[in-house]
């Protein structure tokens, strides 16, 4: 058994040493912390992601560097220099919230490595910085999306729009909502605030009834979003509801139960309405690996940040050169991703569609594709 | 005259623990506070170190009245107290014990104490140097830098009242300070605290069980039962005193 | 008795003298993912042995790093922005005039840092310390998150949870670790004095301290004031070197992990504290190890993420099973050299 194993060994060292080089990717998550979940589910993209594509054109190896920031900034600031100083990794995929990938792009920028944020959404995150990315669209877009499907589409003309002021995605969202929607003629009523945490809302529902709005807006996370939904039925509230993607999951609408039929969200992807045909190929992956062909939308971003780092680095005759990786990313057109078609601009902004979901009947249903 | 209670009266809510007791004591003088358990002897304690307040009387040191100041500022006006169970520090050195009686005459600041001015090592070295002479005098100086509680029952009774004694008392006031001591080790005691007495210009005024004791020490006693004095003057009188007697039910046959 | 404070102060002065040796050498020769460590090691030192000094030498358990730290940490950031900064950045509210106003240098963002959060100590202390009995932990957590509360509620101040980004980065090993050794000499000569004796005498036994003169009320909002003010000098230290910061930063979860550091240092001991810091923050990372594939020769473990938190845990819970004082309990690194006083 010796033998064989000393054999296996320098066979298994020849081959390493061979021309192709090793590329390192790092990758910083949430993988432990609260929020584990998302992370997890996003990582487990870029992993499957690699495993389709885990090479190059010109047969270098990309090699993933997951680091745990366990959802702090501090760690999310030592990952990022770690990886950097110490991985040496070319580009770096995540983080996950928009206050940690602004931590990441604050490091990595002085860098010039480039980063690509999978579902970080905060229009600032990008502003003043050359090496930012994401694939995900950003709030502005995603308020937009709202306002014009909500006054075009439904003909719905004054809202009401509940912010958690505790929560950065709540506060870009609602701002960018307010804009676009006054912008196409609508009247926003009234903002009202509510903190993360909170879990009655009796006061705010009673608000909204008396102020009468076509609709009411939640750019929410589900916990909240779920909670005021059921509190507004019990109150005998039921105005047409509509959140952003932070109620994109099963659990909103398991805590929603009755009170969410009829509610509306975006997202940036559906797995039923497969866009591309990279979509389908990845779906029927990802059904072999898990058995489920219920793909989440993180997952499918997760999964896009590596096929677009890769695609870029294919278009650089020296795929470590993290300056001319970044550039490419920049400039790659009619990108098909797995969560859609995604072009990418100079600021790093991707444009790209955003669905519409409504549940019906206890499922999340496919409504409408939004391209920009 | 030292210190002379006036009418002092403690009620804890509806319980009165001292009622109207009034006594002086004089300078230089060693006084008892004796009585039977409860009879509100360490309450008396407890009203002239300002850790209670009379609910009516006067208290009075030196002719300054006593009433309503706070504690720490008592100790700095000359009163020094050891308690029954020997309350040393017990994370701390001998001589830090003692130090900390000494510590609110030395003079630094907080300011200079981080900064280390030069004020910081005169008064630190002045203070280590009257504790060592007050430790030397118990005869435990070699002790100095042991844990407090590292030493015998006996020795650590003198670190707490070398360290009563390192706040430059007027007044001494000892809590039972022959508790749980053999005969031997009393009598040493008791001669410490005449020698004391004289080396350090005390007044002590302490509260005892022990009648031997009290005997060989007191110049006077007060006699307290249920918070009323029953009793006052020479400890030799009051075993013959009837109510005395009557209070603590033939006790005295054992001594 | 005069030849022993030299030695003494010898010793010391070496001391002092090898770690701004150390910080130079790091500075220059180590890559900046060590470097970043280190500065990591060095804010938390100055904040371990601050929290030490009213938890661990004062006895009295307090959980206010958070606040104080958060305190500190955004004066710092609003001074060290500039206008044009905050204008920019300020996204759900408009700032306050006088909030762009707000600027300064370095070593005055820092001090008023300090300052501020002490002051906000001082008015702490007088509900809390002139009452006997234990409200301070339940006071200071309540602090912490009102702090954290406030910032998210007021936009115009403090951009609420968007945060505060672009903070100019300051921070470098000079500065943490400089503080950090001024924090601890400063710290280690309190403790050295009367006051650190008062201090103890307090923990062990309030009631006798009292009767001895000590004025406890004093004594306690000295410790705990001072605490403070390293805190924010802390704080602000962490803006200047993550130069992002967010309300989400400063939760009960950063108080914990504090409170962890001096447990395991050991309650009371300043050089226990330092041992701490450096076994948790850098221990933290040395275990990243944990989470990835391990070869083990004949097989390899696959990526556990999170199995470096799951065994710090249990060196954690085996230290305060077996050695319940921290590592080095109450002592300070001194004592250990003391020759066999028993």
């Amino acid at each position: 058994m010796r033998k064989l194993s000393i054999l296996a060994t320098s066979v298994a060292l020849l081959v390493s040493v061979s021309v192709a080089k090793e590329i390192k990717v790092g990758a910083v998550m949430p993988m432990s912390g609260p929020l584990a979940a998302y992370g997890q589910t996003t990582y487990d993209g870029i992993v499957l992601a690699q495993k389709l594509q885990p090479t190059l054109k010109n047969g270098d190896t990309v090699k993933l560097v997951l680091v745990d920031n366990k959802g702090d900034k501090v760690e999310t600031a030592t990952s990022t220099t770690r990886l950097i100083s110490s991985d040496k990794v070319t580009a770096i995929l995540g983080a996950l919230t928009s206050t940690n990938t602004a931590q990441v792009i604050a490091i990595a920028d002085k860098k010039q490595i480039p980063v690509i944020a999978p579902a970080a959404t905060n229009d600032k995150l990008t502003m003043r910085r050359s090496f930012a990315n994401r694939v995900c669209f950003a709030d502005s877009f995603q308020g937009k999306v709202v306002a014009n499907y909500a006054l075009k589409d439904l003909g719905l003309k004054t809202a009401v729009v509940i912010v958690d002021q505790a929560q950065v995605y709540s506060l870009g969202l609602s701002k960018a909502f307010k804009k676009a929607f006054e912008k196409g003629g609508g009247k926003v009523i009234k903002k009202l605030k509510i903190t993360s945490g909170d879990k009655d809302f009796k006061a705010i529902v009673s608000q909204i009834k008396t102020m009468n709005p076509d609709f009411i807006f939640l750019p929410l996370y589900h916990p909240e979003a779920s909670m005021i939904a059921r509190q507004s039925k019990q109150i005998g509230l039921n105005k047409p509801m509509f959140s952003g993607d932070g109620v994109a999951n099963q659990t909103f609408i398991d805590l929603g139960g009755k009170a969410v039929e009829g509610y509306m969200f975006t997202d940036f992807f559906d797995y039923s309405a497969p866009p591309t045909q990279k979509s389908k190929d990845f779906i029927a992956a990802y059904s072999k690996e898990t058995g489920k062909n219920e793909l989440n939308s993180f997952t499918a971003l997760g999964a896009d940040t590596y096929f677009l780092l890769v695609d870029a680095m294919n278009r650089c005759s020296d795929p470590s050169d993290s300056i001319c990786v970044n550039k490419e990313i920049k400039a790659s057109k009619g990108f098909e991703g797995v969560s859609g078609i995604i072009n990418m601009d100079k600021t790093g902004n991707a444009t790209r569609s955003a669905v519409i979901k409504v549940i019906t009947n206890g499922k999340a249903i496919y409504k409408t594709t939004v391209n920009p | 005259m030292i210190l002379e209670l006036k009418g002092v009266t403690k009620k804890f809510g509806g319980v009165t623990a001292i009622n109207n007791t009034t006594f002086t004591v004089n300078s230089k003088e060693i006084y008892g506070l004796i009585g039977p358990n409860g009879a509100g002897k360490t309450t008396m304690f407890n009203i002239i170190t300002g850790n209670y307040q009379a609910t009516d009387g006067e208290v009075v040191f030196r002719s300054e009245k006593l009433n309503g100041l706070k504690p720490h500022t008592i100790v700095r006006k000359g009163i020094a107290r050891t308690f029954q169970n020997i309350r040393l520090f017990k994370t701390m050195s001998v001589m830090d014990n003692v130090l900390i009686g000494f510590d609110f005459q030395a003079n630094y600041t907080y300011f200079e104490s981080i900064f280390r001015f030069p004020r910081f090592f005169g008064e630190e070295k002045r203070i280590r140097k009257r504790a060592i002479e007050i430790l030397d005098y118990f005869g435990i100086a070699e002790f100095a830098e042991h844990k407090a509680t590292d030493l015998s029952y006996g020795q650590q009774r003198k670190v707490e009242i070398a360290r009563a004694l390192a706040t430059n008392p007027a007044m001494l006031l000892l809590d039972e300070p022959a508790a749980g001591m053999n005969p031997a080790e009393t009598k040493e005691l008791a001669h410490l605290i005449r020698t004391a007495r004289e080396d350090f210009d005390l007044t002590v005024l302490l509260i005892e069980h022990d009648m031997k004791f009290v005997n060989q020490l007191c110049d006077k006693v007060l006699v307290l039962d249920y918070g009323k004095t029953i009793f006052e003057g020479k400890p030799s009188d009051a075993i013959k005193d009837k109510e005395v007697v009557a209070a603590y039910l033939g006790d005295f046959a054992h001594d | 008795m005069n030849i022993v404070i030299r030695k003494d102060q010898w010793i010391n002065l070496a001391i002092i003298a090898s770690a701004l040796w150390f910080i130079w050498f790091a500075s220059t020769h180590f890559d900046e993912y060590t470097v970043r460590i280190l500065n990591n090691i060095a804010i938390f030192t100055i904040l371990a042995v601050s929290y030490n000094l009213i938890n661990g030498v004062t006895g009295q358990f307090s959980l206010e790093p958070n606040g104080f730290v958060a305190i500190g940490a955004y004066v710092t950031a609003l001074l060290l922005l500039d206008a044009d900064a905050k204008d920019y950045q300020f996204d759900i509210e408009s700032p306050y005039p006088w909030v762009l106003g707000l600027q300064a240098n370095f070593v005055w963002a820092l001090f008023f840092a300090g300052t501020f959060s002490s002051l906000l100590a001082l008015t702490l202390s007088f509900p809390v310390f002139r009452v006997r009995g234990d409200y301070l932990a339940i006071v200071t957590l309540g602090f912490g998150f009102i702090i954290r509360i406030l910032a998210i509620n007021n936009p115009e101040i403090t951009n609420g949870s968007l945060g505060l980004n672009d903070i100019p980065e300051f921070s470098n090993l000079y500065w943490t670790g400089g503080i950090a050794i001024l924090a601890v000499w400063g710290i280690l000569n309190i403790v050295n004095s009367k006051y650190g004796r008062a201090m103890k005498a307090v923990r062990d036994d309030e009631d006798a301290a009292i009767a001895m003169g000590v004025n406890t009320f004093k004594i306690k909002t000295f410790a705990f004031c001072t605490s403070a003010f390293l805190e924010g000098v802390g704080g602000g230290l962490l803006a200047a070197l993550l130069t992002s910061i967010s309300p989400d930063l400063f939760t009960f979860f950063f108080t914990f992990q504090l409170l962890i550091i001096i447990v395991l240092g050991g309650l009371g001991s300043t050089t226990g504290a330092v041992i701490g810091t450096v076994l948790v923050i850098g221990g933290a990372e040395w275990m990243r190890f944990l989470d990835e594939p391990m070869n083990f020769g004949l097989f390899v473990t696959p990526a556990m993420p999170g199995m470096r938190m799951v065994v710090f845990s249990l060196i954690l819970i085996f230290v305060m099973l077996f050695a319940r004082e921290g590592i080095m309990g109450k002592r300070e690194l001194k004592d250990l050299f003391k020759k066999g006083k028993k």
